[in-house]
């Protein structure tokens, strides 16, 4: 009984249980594990009806490139979205973790989500964290009092937590390539269709010029009581290089043994009629 | 739960020297002799007046936690169904301890999970798992759908953000209406879905080079299981922690085949 | 600055050979030596950067007939397996063998100056050098580079006027005499078989076999071990190739596979 309580936990929180020991391992001289990360560009801005996100695709675990086509754009609540760049897990977590709290308190006060509370929730977990949990985040929505844009960051100024609020935003290693373009060609009251144009630009210009960004564009438009999540809007770098007549093996690989097991068909539902039911 | 610095911890010491890990592999440490007598220098006048097994002629680089097992873990999308296969080898850093070593579990008929890196945490882990998905079954009365497994895996592994369990996760599992879901993640859990193969382990970096050229969308079972084996035997050979032979399971919605490779035995 | 090695020229060189034979070859050997403060500690750690660190099996005994002397084919750098065909025997002389362990570099480079060493001394005295000159000119030279950063575990293995001679040399300065040795990462699991199968007055094949043999089972054991075990044997004629197998054709010669492709219909409870 002891032990399955403890193995589930009744509460969320983190485990420290192998702290000590991973210490003593990497004293010993064993390099500690690499974790995923997006060395992204992830950027937002804010147009005549609302905000627009952009990102890139790319997920790096050190110089490989891990995944071609991931999602860096995260669902936080169906007005608001956010951008994630750093530890892919801790943007992934945090996200989900700010969501669900997000959905509760819809479901206990009844109204829209607004992009301030999820700001606050944000922040407060990166700052009680004091920079371990590394996410650096573009939060984007509309609510109830207008578009709203910001950055959340742990990566850069002391406190980590920092937020700013601004009218357009760039994070990840591609910032200053994509914040190059936003400087240039930023203005209020842009468009839906500039705005989309400019977001996109800027982040193919840190797919292009940025070696942790590539593959390709995802945006997400959110206006007063509707959002569009546009997937892959452009996919500027296509794989080029795949051979026609597929591969062919010199050998055909030796087998030792072959185990079979037909499987049972599962879906057996006996149904002895709902007046059985007790 | 205490890591602060002050308080003795339970430290799982069972006699001088060495340190037993959850699982019971037993880890000898000179805890007497400060570090810098570890220096090569102590090492390779040892090698020399003895001639010792731990001769300076091995090498030595500073290792990755992940590579004191050795592993390769990889599983491909086919048409209808999906394969995964890892090698066979358990080793302590470059010797071969075993040769028959299970890295992919079955978790039920139609959902498997491959786990790389530190054996002894893939073995917690793995019973971890099971634990949850028995629970899992019995509440519900169903089997569990790869997506929510592999929500359940994240789960674990970020549970442990800030000490994390060394292994690096594949699964791949049918799922509704058999279609085929596979997924990796690292070591902290960040889910990375992919729609045509995943790997992980030692020799991840030429299973990524193999992958690439080999795989193609939409195979019939017997099409992958030969891909996704020439996939893994021509990796492995490029890997020294990893290799002795191949595990491979093709599963369908009809039946699970499980083959045992040959492969080089060096 | 430069580091000057011309003290450590070996003085049998200069008799009897004329000044003109020499000037062909540059006077001594210097190298350029970098400005650190910690010169022990920039070397090892500049050479571990270039080096590709090689996991090694290689073994050396001798019997009635000469010397066997054999050695796996791989080379690997951290986990990564960089080539499964290297020729880890360096033939000195069709008399002598060398055989390599530790950096490459340092190996092949140091086995040839020997070479050149061996042949001037065969010039300079009208006869070939013996195992234990050979063997003593190569540990002075990895001597006088002790703690500069070489990677050297070696083998010196030959025929002489004395019969077969086999030496162990090493980086440390290190130089022995034996009857069989073995160096390398999987050196201890060919010591494992060698131990066991040795007997003074086996056959040649015997011997070939017994080579073979704690190669196989060192590059099963060794992950850094592996690719093909080539077995050299050294008689009164000089040396010759015996034998050069694949260890992964080995494997299954020695371990037939028993009852392969069964397939197991495992018809459990099936279709209802």
């Amino acid at each position: 009984m002891g032990t399955a309580a403890v193995d589930v936990p009744m509460k969320g929180g983190f485990s420290f249980d192998h702290c000590r020991r991973n210490e003593m391992l990497s004293n010993k001289g064993l390099k500690p594990p690499s974790f995923l990360k997006t060395g992204t560009t992830i950027v937002g801005l804010i147009f005549q009806d609302g905000v627009i996100l952009g990102a890139d695709t790319r997920a790096t675990e050190g110089p490989i490139v891990a995944d071609k086509n991931c999602e860096k754009i995260h669902y936080m609540a169906p007005n608001i979205y956010c951008c994630g760049a750093g530890t892919a897990a801790d943007t992934e977590a945090v996200t989900d973790m700010v969501s669900s709290q997000l959905q509760l308190h819809r479901y206990h006060t009844s109204r829209e989500s607004r992009v301030v509370t999820a700001l606050s929730l944000l922040k407060s977990h990166l700052f009680s964290y004091q920079g371990h949990v590394s996410a650096a985040l573009v939060l984007g929505g509309v609510d109830v009092t207008g578009p709203h844009l910001h950055t959340v960051s742990d990566l850069y100024i002391y406190p980590h937590g920092s937020t700013d609020t601004l009218p357009f935003a760039t994070m990840g290693s591609g910032s200053l390539a994509a914040m190059a373009v936003f400087e240039s060609k930023y203005h209020e009251g842009l468009a839906r269709d500039e705005g989309i144009k400019l977001v996109t630009e800027a982040i193919c210009s840190g797919i292009f010029n940025d070696l942790g960004s590539g593959s390709n564009v995802d945006v997400c438009v959110i206006t007063k009581g509707q959002t569009e999540y546009l997937r892959n809007l452009q996919t500027p770098n296509p794989r080029t290089y795949v051979n026609e007549r597929g591969y062919s093996f010199s050998k055909k690989t030796e087998v030792l043994s072959t185990k079979i097991t037909p499987l049972k068909e599962l879906v057996e539902v006996i149904e002895g009629g709902d007046a059985m039911e007790e | 739960m205490n890591v602060g610095p002050g308080r003795q911890g339970p430290v799982h010491k069972t006699r001088p020297g060495y340190f037993c890990f959850g699982n019971g592999i037993l880890l000898k440490l000179d805890l007497e002799s400060p570090p810098s007598q570890h220096s090569p220098k102590t090492a390779l006048r040892f090698a020399y007046s003895s001639l010792s097994s731990r001769s300076k002629f091995q090498q030595s680089p500073p290792m990755s936690i992940f590579e004191y097992n050795g592993s390769a873990v990889v599983a491909m999308v086919g048409k209808n169904c999906f394969a995964i296969a890892s090698d066979r080898r358990l080793g302590v850093q470059l010797q071969t301890i075993a040769t028959d070593f299970q890295k992919i579990y079955r978790v039920h008929d139609k959902l498997f999970i491959g786990l790389s890196g530190l054996a002894t945490d893939a073995q917690t882990l793995y019973q971890r798992l099971v634990f949850r998905h028995k629970l899992y079954e019995l509440r519900e009365e169903r089997n569990m759908k790869p997506e929510t497994f592999a929500s359940l895996v994240s789960a674990l592994l970020y549970e442990k953000r800030f000490g994390p369990y060394f292994c690096q996760p594949v699964i791949a599992g049918l799922g509704d209406e058999n279609k085929p879901f596979i997924c990796t993640m690292d070591s902290i859990g960040a889910k990375e879905l992919a729609k045509d193969f995943v790997v992980s382990g030692t020799a991840s970096e030429s299973l990524y080079g193999a992958c690439e050229a080999m795989f193609k969308p939409d195979m019939e079972p017997e099409e992958l299981f030969e891909t996704i084996s020439q996939a893994l035997l021509s990796s492995v050979d490029r890997d020294c922690l990893s290799g002795w032979g191949g595990h491979v399971y093709v599963v369908t919605p009809t039946e699970v085949t499980e083959r045992i490779l040959k492969g080089r035995m060096d | 600055m430069k580091f000057d090695a011309s003290g450590l020229e070996s003085h049998v060189l200069r008799g009897g050979v004329s000044d003109d034979l020499l000037s062909v070859f540059p006077t001594a050997p210097s190298f350029e030596i970098p400005g650190a403060t910690d010169f022990d500690g920039f070397q090892k750690e500049a050479i571990q950067m270039v080096k590709p660190a090689k996991g090694t099996t290689t073994l050396a005994f001798i019997f009635k007939d000469g010397v066997m002397v054999a050695a796996d084919s791989r080379a690997s750098m951290g986990g990564y397996i960089s080539s499964q065909s290297v020729k880890k025997i360096i033939e000195i002389n069709p008399y002598m063998l060398g055989t390599m362990a530790g950096g490459a570099a340092d190996c092949q480079f140091w086995h040839r100056n020997l070479g050149i060493k061996c042949r001037l001394h065969e010039l300079a005295n009208k006869r070939r050098i013996s195992v234990t000159g050979a063997s003593k000119l190569l540990a002075n030279i990895l001597y006088s580079y002790r703690g500069m950063g070489l990677s050297v575990g070696t083998m010196i293995a030959g025929w002489d006027e004395t019969g077969p001679g086999l030496y162990y040399v090493d980086s440390e300065g290190g130089r022995l005499k034996g009857m069989r040795f073995s160096v390398g990462s999987g050196s201890p699991y060919a010591y494992g078989v060698l131990d066991s199968g040795y007997r003074y007055d086996m056959s040649v094949e015997e011997a070939a076999e017994l080579a073979r043999r704690a190669i196989y089972h060192a590059t099963f054991r060794d992950g850094a071990s592996g690719g093909v075990a080539s077995v050299y044997h050294v008689g009164p004629n000089g040396w010759k190739k015996l034998s050069g197998d694949d260890v992964a054709e080995l494997h299954y010669n020695y371990y037939p596979v028993e009852a392969t492709v069964v397939e197991h219909e495992m018809a459990e409870t099936s279709t209802a």
